[in-house]
Order: structure tokens, then C-alpha cells, then sequence
């Protein structure tokens, strides 16, 4: 997911293109679900059916994100993004994209603490079970 | 998807549906104008038309549907792609071009800096100028600026409205196609207010010609350094000169061997004169055919033709070589004139 948003930010970084052009190159360069995602998204958005952006990213977020091991909090980072695109000018775009990032940077850095800490405590729990089968056998 | 289609996608949901389902051909619809909090208006067939709270032409005011200043913001919304960031240059000139040429004109806040105008925040003014290229109005006009094959420097004149530019895109087109007084031509467009080609994302929404170059949004003078540059062009075409840059610009065009097709404002070529930078290449002789357009009978009505020494050529829908009999290169006028007439 990170690594599609960098991706959707060099685009508007360096070409300036609207975001369903922008979008669609996205799609092209990663993989699914997200590649899926980019594709429908920027396809209703050139449809021009009357939705507003936040509304259209949270529908194709709902049809392909649920396809993804992403907790509901990653989710949501995700879904505010929608919230955001769009608006102002596109200093404002990169911001919005740079906020996510730092978001699921913020994300990634508690899992990685946290799954260090579980490795730990399975270690600790292996071992004294071991503990525990010795004394019985003894 | 036709035009039509295309076009009411850019407004908000209830005045797409107000304009789908007005009773109206599309090619005599003009101007689609949104004012926040004012009557939706429309310019159609030359006249003012007010649209109902539901559907259809009403003609008093108390009676029409007014647009909302969120209305306006939800069609910027679809105008922009929902990036309306992607478009702050055009903001900042005060107008854009969509798929189909059609040209946006924006008003309301502006907000400026040390450096100029920033942005127009919040857009309250939308003017959507329907783009309706009419192929073939400079049918008539070919045979005169053309001199033994070859085409001739040409100044469009005309009072404003009168479609100088709708001819001038017809002849490039023709020009660049080619047709039975001369064979097609390369071509190069400095399209300084995108109102010629009508570019969308650099690609042409009107067709000028298979062997026409583009330079879209790009200014006159250095748009024509450009083109002569690096296109090669032997047809430059460029819209409403007037300037002493432009003046500097159009004779290195013509020193490198360039035929020049320009448009200019004003009804006559002594009104070029009371211009000094214009007064200059009407001295110069920079101009072999001066065209002047007015709209006494139709948009775009060829009132006078002249050559370099402000002879008249054609006038009042009279041609004055007819008298004269044959033209000196070897064509029988009459032939040439019967079928322009």
C-alpha cells in the first residue's frame, strides 16, 4: 500500500497530471488488490457520474480491500486519503499522500515493536513449556 | 460518446439534467452560462434563453432555475477530473479547454501576490463557449490567397465576433490538407489562447489539417522562434498580432522563406494604421492578401479582399477582377470566381 501511494505521488510530483491519469499509471505498476483498486477508481472517476471522490475511493476501497490482511485501522488511514485527494492545489495532493505515508510508517514501526515483543514472549513461553515437560516426565 | 454527452458531463447533477433535457440542436447552442446565484442562461442560435426550475425555456426571470455557488464548485469538480489542482495555470489565465474544444471562461475572487494573480478562489462565474468548428466557410475565400500555386501572406481582419479565428482555423486546415489551388503544406500553429486548435492534453479537438504542428499555449513570439526552429514549417499560422514584438517576430518568419497567415482586430486596413506596429508591416507590404470579415449578412461574411497595395480585389460581393478579365497567371478568373461565387 505504501508503496503505491509513492508511486501515485511521483506522478503528481512530476508530471502534474489530474488524478484519474495519475491514478491509472498507479495502477499499472503494482500489484493486486491495489493495481484492481487504481484501475476501477480512476475508470469511475473519468465516467463522471456525479459522486464525489470521497465517496467513489471508499466504495472501490470497500470492493478491494477487504481482499487484504490490512486491519480496520489501516483501513481507515486509507479511506481518509479519499477524504483529502482533490483538494486545493497540488502542493496540497503531496501532502495529503506524504501524511498517509508517515501514517503507515507510524503503523508499521508499532507492528514491527510489537511483533519483536510477541517473538519474545513465544521464546519465553517455548522454553518454560519445555521446563514444564521435563518436571512432569521427571 | 457524442459531443453532446460528453459535453453535460462537466456540469453538476441537477444542471445536467436541467440542460439534457432541453428541447435544442446542439450545433446552435453557444455559451452555457453559470453565475452563483443568478439565472442559468444560455446563448442559443444568437439569442439570450433563460432555463426553468424544470426543464425548458422560460422567459422571465422569476421564473428560472438559479445556480447554487456549490453548483459552480461541484462543476469545477467534473471539469477538472477532480483535480482541480492540475490546472492552476489555466485558473490563473482565467480560462481552460476541455475534451472538445470547448473553452471554460472563470471569474470570481482573485487572489494575488508579489508575483501577480495566484488563483481564482472561489470560481462564483462560469462562461462554457461551445466550440463548433465550421469546415468549408473558407471555401470561397481559397482561390484569392493563392498566387501562382504558392500561398500568399494573409491578414485576417475583423471587428471582434465576427469569426476571424473560425476562418482562420478553416484555412490553416485547408492549407495544410491542401486543395485544388495548391498542394498541402506543412503547417506550423503558435496557438497562443488554445481558441485555433483547441487542444486537449496537446492533442487538437478541431481538425487543422493532417500536416499541421501545434504549439499550444505558448506565446506568439516565441512560439514562431520555436516553430521555425524545429517543425520547418512553410504555412505559420497565429492569431490577432498587433504588437512590435509581433512585428520583430513575423519578419523572421518571412526572411526564412515562411508564408505568414495572421488575424488582427479592425474593420479596415486604415484602422491597421492608427496601430504603429501594424502601420509598419502595412508600409513593409509584409501582407499580400488583406481578408475583412464582417457579419452584415452571416458570421464571417468576406466583405473586401486586398492585395499588397491596398487594391481591392473583392468587395460587396463583387469581384473586381472581373472586369479585368484574365489574371496574369494564366488562369481564367472567371473559372476561379464562378465557382467561389
Amino acid at each position: 500500500m505504501r508503496q503505491s501511494l509513492l508511486m501515485l505521488h511521483g506522478e503528481i510530483r512530476y508530471t502534474g497530471a489530474e488524478l484519474p491519469e495519475a491514478i491509472s499509471e498507479t495502477a499499472g505498476r503494482c500489484g493486486k488488490p491495489f493495481s484492481d483498486f487504481y484501475e476501477t477508481l480512476s475508470e469511475q472517476m473519468r465516467q463522471m457520474t456525479g459522486q464525489t471522490l470521497k465517496i467513489l475511493w471508499q466504495e472501490c476501497a470497500v470492493q478491494y480491500l477487504k481482499q487484504t490482511c490490512l486491519t480496520k485501522e489501516d483501513q481507515k488511514i486509507f479511506l481518509d486519503l479519499g477524504n483529502q485527494m482533490g483538494y486545493l492545489d497540488s502542493q496540497m495532493q503531496l501532502s495529503a499522500l506524504e501524511g498517509c505515508m508517515a501514517l503507515l510508517e507510524d503503523r508499521m514501526t508499532c507492528l514491527e515493536k510489537s511483533l519483536a515483543q510477541k517473538q519474545k514472549l513465544s521464546m519465553t513461553l517455548g522454553i518454560l513449556s519445555g521446563f514444564f515437560v521435563m518436571v512432569l516426565l521427571i | 460518446m457524442d459531443r453532446k454527452t460528453q459535453l453535460m458531463k462537466i456540469f453538476s447533477v441537477h444542471i445536467r439534467e436541467l440542460l439534457t433535457a432541453l428541447p435544442m440542436k446542439f450545433d446552435q447552442l453557444q455559451e452555457i452560462r453559470l453565475r452563483a446565484g443568478r439565472p442559468l442562461m444560455l446563448l442559443y442560435d444568437n439569442e439570450e434563453r433563460l432555463i426553468g426550475n424544470e426543464s425548458g425555456f422560460v422567459t422571465e426571470m422569476s421564473q428560472a432555475y438559479r445556480v447554487s455557488a456549490q453548483e459552480i464548485q461541484e462543476t469545477m469538480t467534473f471539469i477538472s477530473h477532480y483535480s482541480i489542482y492540475a490546472y492552476e495555470e489555466e485558473i490563473r489565465q482565467g480560462f481552460l479547454t476541455i475534451q472538445g474544444g470547448h473553452r471554460i471562461g472563470l471569474a470570481g475572487k482573485v487572489l494575488s501576490d508579489q508575483k501577480g494573480i495566484r488563483s481564482i478562489r472561489p470560481i462564483t462565474f462560469l462562461n462554457v463557449r461551445l466550440a463548433h468548428q465550421v469546415q468549408g466557410c473558407a471555401d470561397s475565400l481559397m482561390p484569392w490567397l493563392y498566387e501562382n500555386g504558392r500561398p500568399c501572406h494573409t491578414l485576417i481582419l475583423s471587428s471582434p465576433g465576427c469569426g476571424k479565428t473560425t476562418m482562420l482555423r478553416d484555412v490553416i486546415r485547408q492549407f495544410s490538407n491542401g486543395c485544388k489551388f495548391g498542394k498541402g503544406r506543412r503547417v506550423g500553429v503558435v496557438d497562443e489562447r488554445s481558441e485555433i486548435a483547441a487542444c486537449y492534453r496537446g492533442v487538437p479537438q478541431n481538425d487543422v489539417g493532417m500536416r499541421t504542428d501545434v504549439l499550444d499555449a505558448c506565446s506568439k513570439v516565441r512560439g514562431m522562434e520555436m516553430m521555425l526552429r524545429s517543425m520547418n514549417p512553410e504555412v505559420l499560422a497565429v492569431d490577432e498580432i498587433g504588437s512590435r514584438e509581433d512585428l520583430q517576430a513575423i519578419e523572421s518568419v518571412i526572411n526564412c522563406g515562411c508564408w505568414l497567415l495572421a488575424t488582427a482586430h479592425g474593420d479596415s486596413v486604415e484602422k491597421l494604421e492608427l496601430r504603429p506596429a501594424l502601420q509598419k508591416m502595412v508600409e513593409r507590404k509584409v501582407f499580400e492578401r488583406y481578408v475583412i470579415l464582417d457579419r452584415r449578412k452571416k458570421i464571417g461574411h468576406v466583405e473586401a479582399i486586398l492585395n499588397a497595395d491596398r487594391d481591392y480585389l473583392y468587395q460587396n460581393d463583387r469581384c473586381h477582377l472581373c472586369d479585368d478579365g484574365m489574371r496574369g497567371n494564366g488562369t481564367g478568373c472567371r473559372e476561379i470566381l464562378s465557382e467561389a461565387h
